[in-house]
């Protein structure tokens, strides 16, 4: 499986999917002008770990903001994890938010009630 | 027979032994007596009195009951029991008696108990003649009974009177006896205490005896013994004993006296009295043996002694003749004079061993002899071997005869005179292996073995003299002759002399000579320093090596050039110093030059200083192995680096011209001056003109356009201002028409850094300069167009102005992260109430401004409607109308845009607000009290959420002076602060906390101060949209 990197800049958070070392990440901010652009490779290689054989995933999200638009396609990310789930692969999320982090503790709960996917909660 | 100790002790205890059996002897008889007198008076006295009582109480009861049949007829019994009585009782008493009275030795008794038991016998008898009483008739009875009454009382009385006799005899002997008993005791007390104080006193008596007569000798041989164990010899003064002490003290008296004796001898010994008289004291006496044994040795030792001695002083006295006589005659004669004293000879010869001139032949000639105390003048001589002296030369040993036959004339001794010599004694002179002549005596005793010694040790320190005098005699000879020689001798010395002024001459020849070569070998010195300086100070290293590649000499300037010190090289290889890469060719190369004479060979190659650092050398290898003075290899060897360089240098250059050549970009080099250097041929396709017409030329008398030379003629001036690179963008009118061109001046410096020349490369950026211009169009229309959509936004948004007139209390901090926004506060009063509302509809700018629309005309649809009652109801109506607005309802749809929103209706009668929200809360002061009202946790539109319900309404009563604050998500998610964090609602709540009663107006500013502090530095997150309203 192909890996996708994307170093994080002030608008746009920082991507590591690599299945061979079993990193799945997206941290830092998002807010991304088009937010669906940019989340579209993600959603796709997601897409393509369904059928990749792998039998868990640990997904880290450690987000410090993401846009109204952005939540959108978290969810996105979610529910395609969520479908990974249903076809027998082993996904947790790992819910990272900083300690005093309200918004993104609140955000992480929301989700956690969209989807079928365990969540942990873990402070930085 | 001598009464020694043993017997003393023993005749001791014999006396006591004596005393002791004769007082226990008689102590045994007086107590045997004692033994017998008991037994007596136990066996025999005791029970003869006590059958004398017997008796005497059977004849009471008899009399008793002979009474009772006289007086009382009545009486049956009585005369049954004086039966019985007088026969049974007596029958036993009587036998008790008849044995007792048989031991009895007192007879008179026994004829007392006897007669005794006879008269009762006889009244029993006549008691029982007299008839039988009973018959009687009473009055017969009583004057015959009378009678016979009276007649044996009379009896009994007699007897009983009989038996007290008796029985005191019987008392009486057995006083006796006791009394004897208690004497015999005293006596035998009297004994034991006698024989106690003899054993006691003869006790005494031993003890003192032996104490004094044999411990006090003993004690006084001890006190002898002490003294002579210290090496004393006391005189013995003890009193004679007669027992083994006797012998012990003779034993003593012996030993000292024999001590005393030895010593004595001992004393004589020391003294040199060898002869004293001395007899051991036995045979085994080992002092006295040992004393004797040593005396013996003393004498030999003295008689050796004297013989040495004699022998010493002789040799002395003979040494004195020899030395003061130096003539072999004198010395001859005094020598044999003193010799026959000696040695008591009668007659004494002196031979030497002379040569014969004309033979050669050696012989004996007798030198001196004596005879009777006169001297002989004899003249005789042996040949070697001739006689007896002749034979004693031969054997060079003493000959020693005594067996002289009275005929014996043919000895040629010499010496033979009137008197015939009982022995004669010849003696060889030798020293140093050399027979020097020989010396005979005659005597007419027997020579002692002394004087035999004496002859053998005087011989050779004859034979020494007489070496010594013909030497000197030879010696004074040579004197002469050389005394003779001496006036030859002096001529010869006038032609040495002569001889010697010439060799001067010569010496001052040869000095000049050397003063010759010493210049030249200052001057070889001297090119030897010159050559050193030069090889030093030069720019080539020179080594010798053999072929492969061991240092013999490398010149000193090995270390002005690498660092090393010559020592740091020699007699290594350059393994080590030649660079890795070239070992292989360096070796190669010292093979190759080997290979033939005067081979040379030329090599570059990096060499390693001793600082580490690596330059390149030259080195040029010739083979002069056959060279005497070289025999190796000579590699000279130079530093290259430079030029190396200055080669890779040139290299670059040729590389950097070639890309330049062939670059796009116009580029030339222009020196300070205006000069071209170089120009690529970029420029005949800008000019149209031959490159020759710019190279080498000025600026000004190119025919490069004016405005072109003016605008370089600027930048070079600002390079050499600036001496730095600069970017200008200039026009440049070419044949093709004008272009744009960005211009990087890029000054070049020599050395000492001064400015030698500026490179200039324009590249050609006409079109990007086009599309730049076209873009900036673009963007300018874009800009014109967004700023007209934010007008028509702003027109349909409420404003302060328009809150203000219902809510004077309230402010609206709107910041836009673009022109146009996403967010929008959203107004609306219908009667008593006021609806007011934050709205975030997802993104910002243009996509958020449109959204903003939609979401503004929804909402007022649906309020206007007047169907919706609660804020609740109005936010589910406004998500129904959003999803179907942008048809989020259908399955498969691409959008997921929605928006968040704080919604407030506010009863303007009554201050009763409720409030609603989509991903957004409510802030409140009620009565000074911080109140929160969460918003439901899914927004309005953006598709259909899973956990979607209807949207919760909260209802708060408020009081005038009371506050609520909402806002969009811009304000909390601001990024900044000291650590580039979320602004965070904790802030918001912070700052609405402390300030509970702070006015409106105040409260938008400290809201605007807080947002633009933390901001600040960093760039808007997203639309920021807060609404604040006190009652």
């Amino acid at each position: 499986m192909d890996k996708i990197f994307l170093e994080g800049t002030e608008d746009t958070p920082k991507i590591m999917l690599n299945a061979d070392s079993g990193i799945y990440e997206i941290s830092g901010r998002s807010l991304p002008e088009d937010s669906a652009e940019f989340y579209k490779p993600v959603l796709n290689w997601l897409e393509g770990l369904k059928t990749s054989g792998i039998k868990s995933v640990d997904f880290e999200f450690k987000l410090e903001y993401f846009n109204t638009a952005s939540s959108k396609l978290i969810l996105d990310v979610l529910t395609k994890l969520e479908n990974c789930k249903e076809a027998g692969m082993e996904v947790r999320i790992l819910w990272f938010h900083r300690d005093d982090d309200e918004d993104m503790q609140e955000a992480g709960e929301e989700f956690s009630e969209l989807v079928e996917v365990p969540f942990e909660f873990r402070t930085y | 027979m001598k009464f020694g100790i043993a017997q003393k002790i023993f005749l001791g205890f014999a006396v006591i032994i004596v005393f002791f059996v004769t007082i226990a002897t008689l102590s045994i008889v007086a107590l045997n007596k004692n033994r017998q007198t008991l037994s007596e008076i136990h066996t025999v006295i005791d029970p003869s009195l006590e059958g004398i009582n017997d008796f005497n109480e059977l004849l009471f009861k008899s009399e008793k009951n002979l009474t009772k049949l006289f007086t009382n007829s009545s009486d049956v019994n009585a005369a049954s029991n004086l039966a019985k009585i007088n026969d049974v009782e007596f029958t036993l008493v009587k036998n008790n008696l008849l044995t007792l009275q048989n031991q009895l030795t007192n007879d008179e008794i026994r004829e007392n108990i006897n007669s005794s038991l006879a008269d009762f016998e006889k009244i029993t008898k006549k008691i029982k003649d007299k008839g039988d009483l009973n018959l009687l008739d009473s009055s017969g009875r009583a004057s015959l009974a009378i009678s016979y009454y009276s007649e044996y009382a009379q009896n009994y009385t007699e007897l009983i009177e009989k038996l007290k006799t008796s029985s005191n005899t019987i008392n009486q002997t057995k006083r006796h006896l006791e009394q004897e008993l208690l004497k015999r005791s005293e006596y035998i007390r009297v004994c034991v205490i006698v024989l106690g104080f003899i054993l006691i006193l003869s006790g005494i008596f031993v003890s003192v005896y032996m104490s004094r007569s044999v411990v006090g000798s003993i004690k006084q041989i001890k006190d002898f013994l002490v003294q002579m164990s210290r090496g004393e010899l006391p005189e013995f003064s003890m009193k004679k004993m007669d027992d083994e002490i006797g012998d012990i003290q003779e034993a003593i008296r012996k030993l000292i006296s024999g001590l005393k004796k030895t010593t004595l001898f001992a004393n004589n010994i020391g003294k040199g009295e060898l002869d004293a008289d001395f007899v051991p004291l036995s045979q085994s006496d080992t002092l006295g043996q040992a004393l004797l044994e040593m005396r013996r040795s003393l004498k030999v030792a003295a008689a050796k002694d004297e013989e040495q001695n004699l022998i010493v002083s002789s040799i002395a006295d003979v040494s004195t003749i020899l030395n003061t006589y130096n003539n072999l005659e004198e010395l001859g004669d005094k020598l044999i004079q003193y010799l026959c004293k000696k040695v008591d000879a009668v007659q004494g010869a002196f031979y030497i061993i002379e040569e014969d001139d004309k033979s050669g032949q050696k012989f004996l000639q007798l030198q001196n002899a004596f005879a009777y105390n006169r001297k002989k003048y004899l003249s005789k001589s042996f040949k070697i071997g001739e006689g007896l002296v002749g034979q004693a030369v031969i054997e060079r040993d003493l000959i020693h005869r005594t067996e002289i036959p009275k005929d014996y004339v043919s000895i040629k001794s010499g010496l033979l005179g009137d008197k015939r010599p009982q022995s004669i004694l010849i003696m060889p002179l030798i020293t140093n292996e050399n027979v020097y002549g020989a010396i005979e005596f005659a005597s007419i005793y027997k020579f002692s073995q002394q004087q035999i010694l004496l002859i053998r040790e005087i011989s050779e320190i004859i034979a020494r003299s007489i070496f010594n005098v013909q030497v000197n005699d030879r010696t004074r000879k040579l004197l002469d002759a050389s005394q003779k020689m001496s006036g030859e001798l002096k001529e010869q010395s006038m032609m040495l002399q002569q001889n010697a002024e010439e060799m001067q001459a010569t010496q001052e020849e040869l000095k000049r000579t050397n003063l010759k070569l010493e210049e030249q070998i200052n001057e070889v010195s001297k090119s030897q320093k010159k050559i050193h300086v030069l090889l030093e100070n030069s720019q080539e290293v020179i080594y010798i090596c053999d072929d492969k590649g061991y240092i013999s000499y490398v010149s000193p300037s090995i270390h002005s050039i690498a660092g090393y010190e010559q020592e740091d090289l020699m007699w290594k290889d350059f393994e080590d110093k030649v660079n890795i890469d070239y070992q292989d060719d360096f070796a190669k190369m010292l093979e190759g030059v080997a290979a033939h004479v005067s081979n040379t060979a030329t090599l570059e190659y990096i060499y390693r200083k001793k600082n580490g650092e690596e330059i390149w050398m030259e080195a040029t290898a010739k083979n002069l192995i056959k060279d005497e003075s070289i025999g190796g290899i000579v590699i000279n060897s130079r530093d290259i680096t430079v030029r190396k360089l200055a080669e890779k240098e040139s290299r670059m250059r040729s590389q950097m011209q070639s890309l330049s050549e062939n670059s796009p970009d116009l580029i030339c080099r222009i020196n300070t001056k205006g000069k071209f250097y170089y120009v690529n041929p970029v420029i005949e396709k800008l000019t149209g003109k031959p490159h020759s017409d710019f190279n080498q030329k000025f600026l000004q008398e190119t025919e490069l356009n004016q405005g072109v030379v003016k605008d370089w003629e600027n930048i070079i001036q600002t390079v050499i201002n600036e001496q730095e690179k600069i970017n200008r963008e200039m026009n440049f009118p070419t044949a093709e028409g004008l272009k744009v061109m960005s211009v990087n001046a890029i000054p070049e410096f020599g050395e000492n850094s001064t400015l030698e020349s500026i490179l200039l490369v324009s590249s050609d950026i006409t079109e990007r300069k086009q599309a730049e211009v076209e873009i900036q169009t673009k963007n300018k229309k874009i800009t014109e167009s967004i700023n007209y959509a934010q007008r028509i936004q702003k027109a349909i948004l409420p404003d302060n102005s328009v809150i203000n007139k219902y809510l004077p209390q309230s402010f609206i901090l709107y910041k836009a992260k673009d022109v146009v926004s996403g967010d929008f506060p959203w107004f609306m009063k219908i009667d008593k109430f006021i609806y007011i509302a934050a709205v975030d509809c997802t993104g910002h700018g243009v996509p958020g401004a449109l959204l903003s629309l939609i979401g503004y005309f929804i909402l007022n649809d649906v309020v206007n409607s007047g169907k919706y009652k609660t804020t609740g109801e109005i936010l589910d109506a406004l998500d129904r109308g959003v999803t179907q607005t942008l048809r989020q309802d259908v399955e498969g749809s691409e959008t997921k845009d929605g928006m968040d929103i704080a919604f407030v209706k506010i009863n303007t009668e009554t201050n009763e607000v409720e409030y609603s929200g989509a991903h957004r809360p409510l802030f409140a002061i009620k009565g000074g009290e911080f109140l929160e009202f969460k918003g439901d946790k899914f927004p309005i539109g953006g598709g259909i959420y899973r956990n979607q319900t209807n949207f919760v309404t909260h209802k708060v009563k408020l009081n005038l002076g009371d506050s609520i604050y909402f806002c969009s998500d811009g304000y909390p998610d601001q990024f900044g602060g000291p650590e580039n964090r979320k602004l965070s609602p904790a802030r918001i709540r912070n700052l609405i906390n402390e300030n509970p009663n702070t006015p409106m107006d105040q409260m938008n500013a400290n809201f605007d101060k807080l947002f633009e502090d933390w901001k600040f530095g960093t760039k808007q997150t997203d639309d920021v949209l807060l609404i604040g309203i006190k009652f």
